[in-house]
């Protein structure tokens, strides 16, 4: 089987846009929580989110045909911009005709929910009817797209058309699970043979009225507003939901043996995935956690690595009440004694949940592991829940080398998706 | 082109072993009985309230009931129309396997394609009313106060996307590798490649693979719309005629199992067909140019298309055919004319009726492209299926008759 290796990545984050300025705000346990400033909320339960603060979405170059469309839709610009500095960081400016043909090229891409603004409907509401006769002679009028429905893959598609991609091209939207399902096809599409080289990662914002508005009704989400920054707070013993987050991290994926070719930089080599369902509940995870454990069991023996050799987990820590103590307890399950002395952090104190781009940037954080030889904290735990009782890198960042990580992701409908990479053992 | 994993003797063969579906005509035994007849799904269609919509032509699914399978009713509170679609003909390829809920390992992997949003906007309406200001502005400080509390709670569940693969895993207990893509016809080859190579790959043995679209929705129409790409008449929505201009969008669900061989074996699975071929490419054209990879082996009788919108298309797809099959090119025709365009949905649905006509042995009526009955030339035993979607995407899959049963 052909070895796949990453060798470039892009990040727009909530604590940061650019990997530099990621892996940073890493390093320095850097909030990226904060009040909401992209819509009034100031009547919803919930009033935080990590909202990218230092991307400009006017001064990004866009593709023309759709620049109203994009603009209108956040999370697409988000990906565009991480996927050009994977890209750039894989490849420079070299085309990439000269390393890989067209069809063996493909793009593994997870994207949230499809964008549609109330205020376009309001003006053809009347009388507890939408006059669509109206409506369609508005759109008809407008660029494509800028009215009304924003595809979800938008951005994955102009993406996609950068990067010369004529392989598969892959819109994945299992939610929570999407971004680690994304990175985990795309390595066992090159792995398999059927591709030298995808991007892949994910996008999402719901950072928007309807988004925020849906979780508040699942009361899902944290009310703790005065919190501000320290509201996300996974493991927490008075945690009381998760906090969205938005942004966007991309890798380029290639073959080992072709990426040694062209002497490109390998920044980590993945080696295995495992991907479960767990077949309970629509919001719940299942309470014998089988599914987490199966993911994870699946992800370790497809990587041929021991439990022992893995030496930090990237939890999917959403700081719900269910889902951390039911990751706890699967991860439990599956490292059995040697569980208590691996480091687990969730990134989401940070950033928040990132939902379709949460697998993604939880990759990155992993990757930030090997190349900084620092393990990122969960900040704003300050008192361990009873249940939640393996070491999760408090507060504060750890020095530490490691040469396995694990990435869990663990989404809405049940679908779980785990990673496993490390260094380049060249 | 997709190259597949490397052939070596062992590789599995996958088999199909149940097909389900749902579409205008009902079940696939009701679909397939009038398309042998010769008949269509498309007609003209009106919104329901609280739309109002100008009459377009579509094919909407035949009022069903999930209580046909025994689904949970609460369960499916959660469904929207898609969700429900994809639930019925995945618990209909089930029982088409004979596969029980005891049968569902964690082995088996579920993969499946949805399409443009199909929101219903009964569920937000009331929010909005109460969220104007005199002016008629949105203000979400009203929406905070007092709009969210005039949703349906379930309606967060119901605009989720991955909901369908999700609801379908509670609903049947299936527990493997899985997920779910969004929009176009090519998600749908994307599903089927992962699922002949992850049998292929040995990766899993079984896997429940398909797709679900509610096309008649507000949202994908003012798309279509906007695009051009509605057909103004039923006529029209017909591939390989002159006068052929755009698509009839419609409701779907459709699924097929796949297995490898041993497994169909060990327990005495009648097997419908084999998949020996699945490739999927970004590319302009037609897929149908990447009929020349096949082997001399992989010569189709019958080639099913999807996804054409225009006269152009079908003429695109034709050259490619006499092009990669010069000596006896293959009949070439589509249901999209008499089923609709399924979108995400194409490629499983086309799969499911190829698997149909594979041990039918009979030619449909659609198939002269006239309506006029066909005599049989030959039992199909090799049917490719091709789809284009605009601009880009195109999918190529085999589908091969297996002559006996497994035991």
């Amino acid at each position: 089987m052909r070895r796949v290796v990453v060798t470039g990545i892009g990040v727009v984050s909530p604590i940061g846009t650019g990997v530099e300025n990621f892996f940073n705000g890493l390093q320095i346990a850097q909030p990226g929580v904060d009040s909401i400033r992209s819509f009034d909320a100031q009547a919803f339960p919930t009033r935080i989110a990590g909202e990218v603060k230092d991307l400009s979405l006017d001064a990004v170059n866009l593709p023309a045909t759709h620049r109203a469309a994009l603009l209108r839709d956040r999370k697409s610009v988000f990906g565009i911009v991480a996927a050009r500095e994977a890209l750039d960081s894989a490849f420079g400016t070299t085309p990439l005709l000269r390393f890989h043909a067209p069809d063996r090229r493909a793009a593994f891409i997870a994207a949230g929910l499809e964008i549609f603004h109330l205020q376009d409907i309001i003006a053809h509401l009347h009388n507890d009817r939408i006059n669509g006769q109206d409506l369609l002679a508005e759109v008809m009028h407008q660029e494509l797209f800028s009215k009304l429905q924003i595809p979800a893959d938008l951005g994955a598609r102009c993406i996609a058309r950068e990067a010369e991609i004529g392989g598969m091209c892959s819109v994945n939207l299992s939610a929570c699970a999407a971004g680690t399902q994304a990175l985990g096809e795309a390595f066992l599409s090159i792995r398999d043979g059927v591709a030298d080289m995808a991007i892949a990662g994910g996008y999402d914002s719901m950072i928007n009225p309807l988004g925020v508005g849906g979780f508040c009704m699942l009361e899902a989400l944290s009310r703790s507003n005065h919190l501000g920054s320290a509201a996300s707070r996974p493991f927490d013993a008075r945690r009381d939901g998760f906090v969205l987050g938005e942004g966007s991290g991309m890798c380029v994926l290639e073959s080992l043996d072709l990426a040694r070719q062209r002497n490109a930089r390998c920044l980590a080599e993945i080696v295995g995935y495992g991907s479960t369902l767990d077949a309970y509940r629509v919001a719940d995870p299942a309470p014998d956690h089988m599914g987490a454990e199966a993911a994870m069991k699946k992800a370790l023996a497809d990587a041929k690595i021991s439990p022992a050799q893995v030496g930090y987990i990237s939890a999917h820590g959403t700081g719900t009440r269910k889902n951390d103590i039911a990751e706890t307890q699967a991860i439990h399950r599956v490292f059995g004694s040697a569980a208590k002395g691996i480091p687990v952090s969730s990134t989401k104190s940070q950033t928040g949940h990132l939902i379709g781009a949460a697998g993604a940037m939880e990759f990155l954080a992993g990757l930030f592991a090997l190349q900084k030889d620092c393990l990122p904290a969960t900040i704003n735990l300050t008192e361990p829940d009873p249940q939640c009782d393996l070491d999760y890198i408090p507060k504060f960042p750890r020095p530490a080398r490691i040469s396995y990580f694990l990435s869990n992701s663990f989404g809405f409908g049940g679908q779980n998706a785990t990673i496993v990479a490390g260094r380049c053992q060249l | 082109m997709n190259r597949p994993a490397p052939q070596s003797l062992d590789l599995p063969r996958v088999c199909i072993t149940g097909a389900g579906l749902h579409c205008g005509f009902g079940n696939l035994e009701q679909t397939w009985s009038n398309i042998k007849l010769g008949r269509s799904s498309i007609h003209s269609i009106r919104l329901d309230p609280p739309i109002d919509f100008p009459e377009f032509v579509g094919a909407k699914a035949l009022d069903f009931s999930l209580d046909e399978l025994k689904v949970d009713r609460k369960l499916q509170k959660y469904m929207n129309r898609a969700s429900a679609l994809a639930v019925l003909a995945a618990g209909r390829a089930l029982v088409d396997a004979q596969l029980t809920r005891a049968d569902l390992c964690a082995d088996m992997a579920l993969f499946a394609s949805t399409g443009l949003i199909a929101f219903d906007f009964s569920e937000v309406l009331p929010a909005m009313e109460v969220s104007l200001t005199a002016d008629r502005q949105m203000d979400y400080r009203l929406m905070g106060e007092q709009g969210l509390r005039r949703c349906h709670p379930l309606m967060p569940f119901r605009m989720l996307l991955n909901m369908p693969l999700g609801l379908v895993s509670i609903a049947y207990g299936i527990r493997g590798e899985n997920f779910m893509l969004y929009s176009g016809s090519n998600q749908g080859g994307v599903c089927l490649e992962k699922a002949f190579r992850g049998i292929r790959t040995k990766r899993f043995s079984r896997a429940l693979v398909g797709g679900c679209v509610q096309g008649l929705s507000l949202m994908p129409l003012c798309s279509w719309s906007q695009m051009g790409r509605l057909a103004k008449t039923a006529e029209q929505a017909i591939p390989y005629r002159q006068n052929h201009q755009g698509i009839a969008p419609a409701d779907v669900g459709a699924f097929l199992v796949l297995e490898s061989e041993d497994t169909a074996k060990e327990r005495n699975a009648r097997v419908i067909g084999e998949l020996t071929h699945v490739s999927v490419l970004q590319k302009e054209g037609s897929a149908l140019d990447q009929a020349h990879h096949l082997t001399p082996k992989q010569k189709p009788d019958l080639i099913l298309t999807t996804g054409n919108q225009s006269y152009a298309q079908d003429q695109i797809d034709q050259q490619a055919v006499e092009s990669a099959f010069s000596q006896d090119p293959p009949l070439l025709a589509s249901f999209d004319g008499q089923l609709g365009y399924f979108d995400a949905a194409a490629i499983p649905a086309t799969a499911v009726l190829a698997s149909r006509l594979l041990i039918d042995h009979q030619v449909p009526a659609v198939l002269d492209l006239g309506r006029q009955p066909l005599p049989l030339v030959r039992v199909p035993q090799q049917i490719l299926i091709s789809a284009n979607e605009a601009p880009t995407g195109q999918t190529l899959m085999l589908l091969e008759s297996w002559n006996k049963d497994v035991a």
